[in-house]
């Protein structure tokens, strides 16, 4: 069963219960261990100038080429742990991604005092799978892997709102555009590097793991390459810290 | 609000002196100021506490809220400030305008050796030491000799409070002749322009300058001194208005709010003065759009995209340019051009005034002045003012010439992109599905997390 259509048919199975699967328990810890929480700080841009059809890159020649940073948190909960092997969950997500440039003048494009923006907010829906083989035994790095929905609603404004359509279309600069990503990332265990106190923040405040992470996500936020949508979706990077609790 | 006409208030029920600290006219300190501030209120306090019976008998009571009079005409009553704004405070207007503070008084006791006297002073005027001492005076007489009858009209003239304030004692008024007859804007000076507490103290003395009975006591202040103006101020040029950014010194304080003036720099308007100029200056200082302008805009839409498709085929060597559509302030005709010396006179903010486009608060650094026409020039100006309305300089920033922009959303369609129109998804899955399948998933997950256990 592929990695999507198994997370969705998890979802769509309320009276499953993975976790009472004979041979899978939980790892021992001084507290349980039912979540994940990352605070992320992501690396990229959206991938608007790639739309088909679309011509000039207006994303670039608005903002330039340079990715921007964005924040974000996601929230997992490992609802099934695989001794020797890692765990599964499902997770949310939501960041805030924004970037900005000078409008121009429109006869010498030369910079004027209006701010031009573009505003995303992301959220998505995801099945994540972490790999605990290698801190097993020793090597303090967790790979996974995250896969799920994405959905981004995105706007674009100035000094004065929302832009409206200039050209008659009735438009106005705000939407969502949804489709699948797919994650990739290694995490470093901190606890190994300082163990009395990863000790005493599980017995304080059950924090069980702390990982510092680096990732690379790629989304397709096209709206089932809809014509109308607005390609906000891209490859990012993103590095951030990680608690399991 | 304020300026109505004084009411009659029945009753001689005297104040002592500690339900008069109460009073939100004395000092509106200890109860929420908001509604301190309030006429209103200040009016129904002021006849529930000499109402209410509490009061000890005293000899000298108000026997109707303080009223303001025009100093040409003690007849016309004057207009109070706003209530957020102090209305009871003196501020530089009302002194350069000589408002008269009127009292009405009842008097149930008549001392047979007394004269009934008004002092103003920042200390306990009751204290001879206060009045008589050379050294240590605080302060200064504000009446002359007024009837000793049973209801007495006073009126003071705000200067009379205002120009001995910052003056040693030696120097300060013994009498009310060593005040100036001719009233004169030029008193209405201070070192500071924070607020300075004062009190009137309406009281009868003997010969000997000793205070007979309890006096009665009412508390203003005064603050004349407006804040400094922003020590720069740059305009910059937006679609259809002219962003303003200004900067502040670092011991700027008390200020309340800032005030924006704008002038379009229109052939009528060069000539600032008269009724052209003046129709001009409302057309450019709105904050909406007007009809011609925002039709104009419309009307030139097309032929702003096509211009920023050439624009942006060629925008490798003409980005970098950086004007802003700021012109040089020596171009700017304004009549706050060059600045006039601080304080501005009463004249001169009230010839100004029309040219208002705008206020901030007194945190704001920045702000925007939308609704101007393409291609015209406007002049600008930014004044602080603080809480009482006084405003303490221009400074002038020159000129802006409100332009066409290229958004990143005219790029967008320009190139042919058709998104928009607050869509929550497109034809495959909507937006609405996405949104029931989360709630299901997470239904579906709490319910796994509850078998769990």
């Amino acid at each position: 069963m592929r990695p999507r259509i198994f997370v969705l048919c998890l979802l769509a199975s309320p009276g499953s219960a993975f976790a009472e699967l004979p041979g899978f328990q939980r790892p021992s810890h001084a507290s349980s261990q039912d979540f994940a929480l990352e605070l992320r700080v992501n690396y990229g841009k959206p991938e608007i100038d790639s739309a088909p059809g679309l011509a000039r890159s207006p994303y670039s020649s608005a903002f330039g080429s340079e990715s921007r940073i964005g924040l974000g948190a996601e929230l997992d909960w490992q609802f099934l742990s695989i001794p020797r092997v890692g765990s599964l969950g499902i997770g949310v997500g939501v960041g805030r991604w924004a970037t900005a440039a000078k409008a121009v003048n429109y006869i010498d494009l030369s910079p004027t005092g209006d701010d031009t923006t573009l505003e995303l907010w992301q959220f998505a829906g995801l099945g994540v799978f972490r790999v605990d083989a290698l801190a097993d035994s020793g090597i303090p790095l967790v790979p996974y892997a995250k896969a799920g929905l994405g959905y981004s609603l995105w706007r674009a404004y100035g000094p004065d709102g929302t832009y409206e359509s200039k050209t008659g279309s009735g438009n106005r600069a705000i939407g969502g555009s949804y489709g699948f990503q797919w994650s990739g990332g290694v995490a470093l265990h901190l606890d190994r590097f300082d163990p009395s106190a990863a000790k005493n923040i599980d017995e304080t405040m059950g924090v069980n793991n702390t990982y510092l992470f680096v990732e690379y996500t790629n989304a397709t936020l096209r709206s089932a390459s809809s014509k109308t949508a607005l390609w906000v979706g891209g490859n990012t990077f993103t590095t951030g810290l990680a608690l399991e609790f | 609000m304020g300026g109505q006409g004084p009411q009659r208030l029945a009753g001689d029920l005297a104040l002592d002196e500690s339900k008069q600290k109460m009073a939100p006219i004395a000092r509106p300190s200890l109860c929420s100021r908001a509604m301190l501030r309030s006429e209103f209120f200040r009016r129904v306090i002021f006849a529930a506490m000499l109402s209410s019976g509490f009061a000890e008998a005293q000899q000298i009571v108000m026997s109707q809220v303080p009223d303001r009079r025009v100093y040409s005409d003690a007849s016309k009553q004057a207009a109070f400030r706003s209530a957020s704004k102090f209305p009871d405070w003196i501020n530089y207007a009302d002194c350069a305008s000589n408002v008269l503070l009127h009292f009405q008084l009842a008097v149930t006791s008549i001392p047979t050796n007394g004269s009934l006297q008004v002092w103003a002073g920042t200390d306990d005027c009751s204290k001879n030491e206060s009045r008589t001492g050379e050294t240590t005076r605080t302060c200064w007489p504000v009446s002359g000799a007024l009837a000793s009858t049973q209801n007495v009209s006073v009126d003071v003239q705000s200067q009379h409070l205002v120009s001995p304030l910052g003056k040693t004692a030696a120097e300060k008024p013994k009498a009310f002749a060593d005040l100036p007859a001719v009233p004169s804007a030029a008193t209405c000076t201070s070192s500071s322009s924070g607020a300075t507490a004062l009190s009137l103290w309406f009281m009868f003395t003997d010969g000997s300058n000793n205070v007979l009975g309890t006096p009665l006591k009412w508390g203003t202040s005064v603050d004349v001194v407006g804040p400094t103006a922003p020590t720069t101020v740059s305009p910059t040029a937006g679609d259809g208005a002219v962003n303003l950014a200004w900067a502040v010194g670092d011991a700027v304080s008390d200020v309340s709010e800032y005030v924006l003036y704008c002038l379009a720099q229109t052939t009528a308007d060069a000539a600032v003065s008269g009724d052209a100029s003046a129709d001009a200056a409302s057309d450019a200082g709105t904050t909406t759009a007007d009809a011609d302008s925002s039709t104009e805009a419309v009307d030139s839409s097309t032929e702003a995209v096509d211009s920023s498709t050439e624009a942006i085929d060629s925008s490798t060597e003409d980005a970098g340019v950086a004007d802003a559509g700021a012109t040089s302030s020596s171009t700017c005709v304004a009549p706050w051009a060059p600045e006039p010396a601080s304080p501005l006179s009463a004249e001169f903010a009230t010839s100004i005034a029309r040219y208002e486009c705008g206020r901030v608060g007194g945190a704001s650094r920045s702000s925007r002045v939308s609704g101007l026409s393409y291609g015209t020039a406007v002049a600008v100006a930014v004044a602080a003012v603080d809480q009482v309305d006084n405003m303490g300089g221009i400074r002038a920033g020159g000129c802006a010439t409100p332009v066409r922009t290229v958004t990143f959303w005219d790029r967008y369609e320009d190139g042919g992109g058709d998104a928009g129109g607050c869509s929550f998804g497109s034809p495959g899955v909507p937006g609405q599905s996405f949104a029931v399948l989360a709630l299901v998933g997470l239904a579906a997950a709490l319910r796994l997390r509850r078998k769990g256990r």
